[in-house]
């Protein structure tokens, strides 16, 4: 069952009284309880999506300017500020990627758990603390009892996010937005915060949406992914099915691009499969495929067309002329 | 092999803080040959930066050696330095604060020679010209400023721009984490065709070991402070024999490890305790998953095990010997297996 | 990747910041070429005493107690309001230049040494300060300007210092270092030109805090005797305050709006040097 519906969103950008799409016309469901990653290189419109959703764009630099988002049959894009601040937080959460940065540095982290259930539930500040005690055990925040009255600084990055979890799910909410969790963090603690957002995700039947560039944790602990260039989806399917037949070219390019974390070593130094050139800019997107100029296998058609996410097979779905045509 | 071109030597890096001095490298001892990388590995903390910084004069060492080709660089003073600091270059990880904003592409590459009052000014522009090229820009590019730039090509600009001096070693400090992939590959491609092309030596500090896996002859792996395993391209990966880097290895996620559930230690909160106040005995003792007494109370020495490399563990033969074996606990966490030896 | 817009289209996109110039063009043509388009001597006794503005059309501004002419007045004054802001400014910013940057770059003991230093500067009252120099030196243009320069520095030290602080540790200072450059040109070359737009920030509204303490002086009759001044003419005016308030009303008004100008541009110096403004 899906609970939340993206219909054909854009959000534009303004850059000196010009307003350029940096989130062109994706649409995707959401299903209860599944972890969906959000996947692309900085500049391909990820950070923004998740802002959409919640409404936490910066305007007015920043604007939905079409589509829907579709959540309990309510369309956030046109929901006012007030409805806006009953759904974040409570229904819908998000955690950040610099979590030190994200907490007040001159509250205690109890008191900022406290104050965000205050917000949305009516408790009185006793239970809220009881209950901030609680949420931090959740995450396994060591010592949560004496925790709970430290102050950010005297946390390690790894606890932080652990707090952030914490305040992120003290209202259970149906929708937990992870943007960029763990890249601030090393890596044995990023696998301890995915481990535990993936432990609390099924304890609490939340859903989670995963935005990262690191397709290798997306590997790992997503469900589905789309796959986003330059401000579009161009490849969308199940974890299985797009990195066991990636079908973009820009997916699998991606992908080989990886260095390998397994399999036997050459002697020798090889060298990486790389994709030429860069994002083009938001100035530079022409009418064809964005992909088109970067690409080893466009055809004269992918520059001067846009492709459109069409179904290959099962949940599996490609923007690609080509692909789309080698699947015919 | 001869002598090598870079031989640190029970290096010691203090900081002074309030509460004391902090040891962010303790006593460690590294060579780099001609024509090697050897990548230095650890999490935050674990001092890698550090050390490289210290290798090219930028934090100054307490005790121990530091030798270029024979030469003591320990103890000069930055006037000294400077005749060495042509064989010795650094590129930094944030491409965005590693120009100046205010000093065109070409300026920025030819600093290095006017401070070393090399050639002409044609003769400079000739050259800059020629290492825009040789990182894959174009000569045209020269009269730009930094902010036209992105964040792939300002590395290439920094890596021009230590390529200047024709440098014999040159410390990578976590020169692709600020990078896309598809960019990040770019930058290791340019930084093994350099190496081929010119004989440069790399020191690669980094945190990402499926990087470390493809760019590195020699791994280096730094906590706390102190080395704790090295070895060689051939044999390091597939038989992790220190605790620790098997726990950074089984950290990692993987492309190829679809669905595969993340390993985390046993104790599923392990935090990395302050080099201000290191455990006693093996430092990484609190987050190992195999300690036992002995770990508290003595330190072990780097040593050779096997065919392996080195390692600072005390119960490496144990571990090697494959008396400990990892499995699944009852909520699907991979757990060590402990079998009385 | 959009062409960064110029410096100057960046300022005077701001409204305030353009209006502010507007008015800080009038009052510096007014000192440059005023006293050659109006060439009355604002010492001379040139009519009858007290007339009021509008008057006598050979007397514009009126003439003050003993019949000198305001609007001559003014003209002298703009010149020396600006000469003494300027010159009192760029003596103080030089002077924390030099101590901030000493202090940011070599850190340790001679930040420790510096700082303090500082801090005994900034602990003093200013003004009182400026009025006890003043005093104890005989009063002139130079002495002023030194005086008020004396008392200026420190928040500028403190500013660069910061400034250098934070430079010193970019990874293109570090480059340098590893390069091989020697101190002094790190300095000049790599932080002080990164440094320099909250510097030109700060000393624009310097300026204007220059101009009200040289009024403040004047008015106290601590200004050299043979300087028409703004000041000046306010304190000629408070004898008659009730009387003929438009003496001293005139230069308080134009004191008003010179250092309300300056101030403006310091704002639009601020929003258009400020690399987060420019359109991102």
């Amino acid at each position: 069952m899906s609970i939340l519906k993206v219909d054909s969103l854009v959000t534009e950008l303004r850059i000196a009284d010009r307003h350029f799409p940096v989130v062109n016309d994706v649409s995707f469901t959401l299903e209860k309880g599944e972890t969906l990653a959000i996947v692309g290189e900085s500049g391909c419109g990820k950070s923004m999506l998740a802002m959409s959703l919640l409404r936490i764009l910066p305007e007015p630099l920043a604007r939905i300017g079409s589509g829907r988002i579709l959540f309990d049959d309510r369309d956030l894009a046109e929901a006012g500020v007030d409805e806006m601040r009953t759904i974040r937080g409570k229904r819908m959460s998000i955690i950040f990627q610099d979590p030190m940065a994200s907490l007040n540095p001159v509250e205690t982290i109890g008191n900022q758990i406290a104050e965000m259930i205050c917000e949305h539930e009516d408790i009185s500040r006793r239970d809220a603390r009881k209950k901030a005690i609680e949420l931090l055990r959740m995450v396994r925040l060591p010592d949560a009892e004496k925790r709970v009255d430290e102050y950010p600084h005297r946390l390690s990055g790894g606890m932080c996010q652990r707090v952030m979890i914490a305040m992120a799910l003290a209202c259970r909410p149906e929708i937990l937005i992870a943007d960029e969790p763990t890249t601030a963090l090393d890596v044995t603690i990023q696998a301890q915060i995915l481990a535990l957002l993936s432990n609390l995700q099924s304890e609490t039947g939340a859903a989670v949406i995963l935005i990262t560039h690191n397709l290798a944790i997306v590997a790992q602990i997503a469900d589905r992914l789309l796959v986003m260039y330059a401000g579009e989806i161009v490849e969308s399917g199940t974890v299985a099915s797009v990195f066991g037949n990636p079908r973009h070219p820009y997916t699998r390019q991606l992908i080989d691009a990886i260095p390998k974390g397994t399999g036997p070593i050459e002697g020798e130094i090889g060298r990486l499969a790389e994709i030429r050139g860069s994002v083009p800019a938001l100035d530079q997107r022409e009418r064809g495929c964005n992909f088109s100029q970067r690409c080893d296998c466009a055809v004269a058609r992918c520059r001067t067309d846009k492709p459109v996410l069409k179904q290959s097979s099962g949940d599996h779905s490609v923007a690609c002329f080509v692909a789309q045509s080698e699947a015919a | 092999m001869g002598a090598p071109l870079l031989s640190c030597k029970d290096v010691v890096v203090e900081y002074k803080t309030r509460r004391g001095a902090l040891r962010a490298v303790d006593t460690v001892s590294l060579d780099i040959r001609e024509g090697e990388t050897v990548a230095l590995v650890g999490e935050s903390g674990s001092g890698k930066s550090t050390l490289g910084k210290a290798i090219v004069g930028l934090e100054p060492i307490r005790s121990g050696s530091i030798k270029l080709n024979g030469t003591e660089l320990g103890g000069l003073s930055r006037r000294a330095m400077r005749p060495y600091r042509q064989a010795l270059q650094m590129v930094f990880q944030d491409p965005f604060g590693s120009l100046n904003p205010r000093l065109s592409i070409g300026r920025i590459i030819e600093e290095p020679m006017l401070v070393h009052r090399i050639g002409t000014a044609e003769e400079r522009r000739r050259r800059v010209a020629e290492l825009l090229e040789r990182v894959g820009l174009s000569a045209e590019m020269m009269t730009r400023y930094p902010h036209e730039f992105s964040g792939g090509q300002r590395q290439r600009i920094v890596i021009a721009r230590a390529l200047t001096l024709n440098p014999k070693l040159i410390i990578c400090d976590e020169p692709v984490s600020a990078l896309d992939v598809s960019v990040q590959a770019q930058v290791l491609n340019l930084l093994a065709d350099l190496q081929r092309d010119l004989g440069l030596s790399y020191l690669f500090v980094s945190h990402d070991l499926s990087v470390v896996r493809h760019i590195a002859h020699r791994v280096v792996v730094m906590y706390l402070g102190k080395f704790v395993s090295t070895g060689e391209r051939a044999n390091f990966w597939d038989s992790p024999i220190h605790p620790y880097t098997r726990r950074l290895l089984e950290s990692t996620p993987s492309v190829d490890a679809v669905g595969a559930p993340l390993v985390i230690g046993a104790g599923d909160n392990d935090e990395i305790p302050s080099a201000m106040n290191p455990p006693s005995g093996c430092r990484f003792r609190t987050r190992c998953d195999f300690a036992a007494d002995i770990c508290a109370q003595s330190e072990p020495a780097l040593r050779p095990v096997g065919a392996y490399g080195m390692s600072a563990c005390h119960r490496v033969e144990t571990l090697a010997s494959g008396a400990v074996r990892y499995g699944a606990d009852e909520n699907e966490n991979i757990v060590p297996i402990r079998t009385v030896a | 990747m959009t062409q960064k817009p110029s410096f100057l289209s960046l300022l005077l996109r701001n409204k305030a910041a353009a209006m502010g110039l507007v008015v800080l063009a009038v009052v510096l043509l007014t000192a440059i070429i005023g006293p050659f388009l109006y060439q009355v001597d604002p010492w001379a006794i040139t009519g009858q005493t007290l007339l009021w503005p509008g008057v006598d059309p050979a007397h514009p501004l009126g003439t003050d107690v003993l019949g000198r002419d305001v609007l001559s007045g003014l003209i002298s004054g703009a010149r020396i309001s600006l000469l003494i802001g300027v010159s009192a400014t760029a003596a103080s910013v030089m002077v924390g230049i030099v101590i901030g940057g000493l202090a940011g770059y070599f850190r340790g003991q001679v930040d420790n040494v510096l700082m303090r230093l500082t801090e005994i500067f900034q602990t003093i009252p200013s003004f009182i300060f400026v009025i006890m120099l003043v005093a104890v030196f005989h009063p002139s243009i130079t002495v002023v300007v030194l005086s008020i320069a004396t008392v200026s520095w420190p928040p500028v030290a403190r500013l660069v210092r910061g400034e250098f602080l934070s430079l010193r540790q970019r990874p293109y200072v570090q480059s340098c270092i590893v390069v091989g450059m020697g101190e002094l040109r790190i300095i000049f070359t790599q932080i002080l030109p990164n440094a320099m737009a909250p510097i030109v920030v700060t000393a624009s509204i310097m300026v204007a805090s220059a101009i009200l303490i040289e009024a403040g002086l004047a008015f106290l009759g601590l200004q050299d005797p043979n300087v028409m001044s703004w000041g000046a003419m306010i304190g000629f005016g408070r004898t008659v305050l009730r009387t003929a308030w438009y003496l001293s009303a005139i230069p308080g008004i134009v004191i008003f709006f010179t250092v309300l100008a300056i101030s403006l541009v310091g704002e639009g110096l601020n929003d258009a040097l400020n690399p987060r403004g420019t359109g991102q």
